[in-house]
């Protein structure tokens, strides 16, 4: 969305014009609910309607391009996740659903591994398995929001160099386990 | 000599560069062009980046019109809150300043500070409350510091009204009144010193009732004495030698230095100025 494009939006949405809404809505949903997929699946759509509902009531009050929308709205995004794993962690059980684990592939699941056509889903459900939640958190947070190394580290609360080195660790790992992970298939298939 | 994995030994088939990796990230660097062993990361990336499915927009003109909903209601309730909120912070201010302002004028009040007029309210308004502050008539009890005995202790001080006038009519007018004491300097002002009557160890029994005592008589019944040196505040220096003494609220007694310009030293017998002040 083009910067001027964007203001205009923005003021609408912020007058509550509802087309203005929707554009706003059809840009970040998918980038949103994808990260938050890739976080933690069960709570990914009810966080994401959170998330929209607190960035509703809060949009009259932001300032700022479509950049630091985006960076803000991922702030909404993790804040309201980690409100839910507080609220789950109060009352937890221990239950978890069937399709939690269908979507959690399992290490030597070739399925999640087949890389000649990669889906959106198949690839968030890959970082997830594959990696630690902070490396996951920072390698989702720059690819799906788009977002610099610095907006990065202010929204998870660390340096910029620390985010450095999340990501870098995240893709190394995530080459290692892919590469770990195929030639074990191609032991099963030989 | 190589590894298992066929690359030479020691080598780290999956060390990457921080420019691919900063490239992978942010797409930049495309699937055909990463390292061999990131290319599956790289297609994963992009699988990330993919525009959304249909699919995944489901409902999108219900969940946004329920969103401008939350927009408008947000936007009201802001609207509705804010000169409240501006209210209550301004209600906040003020009573914080008269709470500020009646501390402030309570203390000047409680230590006589205030001018007079203002004392004599505070002093009117509090003493109905039970609280006794200084009101702005009385003739200001003064606590000085007053070396009577060789241990140095504080003393009540009745100021004492020096009238030069009534004994050298050409002495100048007094300019102020006494407000000030010094410490007795010397043998001639130990003249007519005297310890005060709860201290006394002199034989001679304190005077009692109203009048003038002799020099060295010990002060009286009362409660105050001043004695030793005492200079009134303004210009110059009059000396006035003698003895002052009076019962009931207080004495002056000693020496005393009348304000007004300089003259030469006159004799002035403090016990018929009288002796002002309270207990």
């Amino acid at each position: 969305m083009a910067t001027s494009g964007f203001d205009e939006v923005l003021a609408a949405a912020q007058g509550g014009a509802q087309w203005a809404v929707a554009v706003l809505w059809n840009e970040l949903h998918p980038r949103l609910l994808r990260f938050l997929r890739g976080l933690d699946p069960s709570a990914a759509e009810d966080v994401e309607a959170e998330t929209w509902l607190s960035a509703a009531r809060e949009l009259g009050t932001f300032h700022g391009d479509d950049r630091q929308f985006r960076a803000w709205m991922f702030t909404i995004a993790r804040n309201r996740l980690i409100d839910w794993r507080r609220r789950e962690a109060r009352g937890r059980s221990v239950a978890v659903s069937s399709e939690v684990l269908r979507e959690r592939p399992a290490p030597d699941d070739p399925a999640g591994l087949a890389l000649d056509v990669v889906r959106a889903d198949a690839a968030v459900a890959l970082v997830r398995s594959r990696l630690p939640r902070d490396q996951a958190e920072v390698i989702l947070l720059r690819v799906l929001g788009g977002l610099e190394v610095g907006e990065v580290a202010a929204i998870v609360g660390k340096r910029p160099g620390n985010v450095r080195v999340l990501q870098h660790r995240g893709l190394r790992r995530l080459a290692e386990r892919i590469a770990e992970g195929a030639s074990e298939r191609q032991g099963v298939m030989r | 000599m190589t590894a298992g994995n066929g690359f030479p030994s020691g080598m780290d088939r999956f060390a990457v560069d921080a420019g691919t990796a900063e490239g992978l990230v942010s797409g930049a660097v495309d699937v055909g062009d990463a390292p061999p062993e990131y290319r599956a990361v790289a297609a994963v990336l992009q699988a990330l980046r993919e525009p959304p499915e249909s699919s995944e927009l489901v409902g999108g003109p219900a969940v946004a019109e329920r969103i401008a909903a939350t927009v408008v209601t947000a936007r009201t309730e802001r609207a509705a809150t804010r000169p409240r909120r501006f209210a209550t912070r301004t209600r906040v201010a003020v009573a914080s300043l008269v709470t500020l302002g009646l501390a402030l004028s309570g203390s000047l009040a409680t230590a006589g500070a205030l001018p007079e007029p203002a004392q004599r309210v505070a002093s009117a308004v509090l003493s109905k409350v039970g609280i006794s502050v200084p009101s702005g008539d009385d003739e200001a009890v003064v606590h000085r510091y007053m070396p009577t005995t060789a241990v140095p202790k504080w003393t009540t001080v009745a100021p004492v009204q020096s009238n030069p006038a009534a004994v050298n009519p050409s002495a100048p007018p007094p300019v102020a009144r006494d407000e000030d004491v010094t410490l007795p300097a010397g043998p001639a002002q130990e003249r007519g010193r005297t310890a005060p009557a709860r201290e006394s160890s002199q034989p001679t029994p304190p005077a009692g009732g109203d009048g003038p005592s002799p020099p060295g008589t010990p002060p009286g019944k009362g409660n105050g004495n001043a004695y030793g040196t005492t200079k009134a505040g303004g210009s110059g220096n009059g000396n006035g030698n003698g003895n002052g003494n009076g019962t009931g609220n207080g004495n002056a007694y000693g020496k005393t230095q009348a304000s007004g310009s300089a003259s030469p030293d006159l004799a002035l017998d403090a016990s018929r100025a009288p002796a002002t002040g309270s207990p």
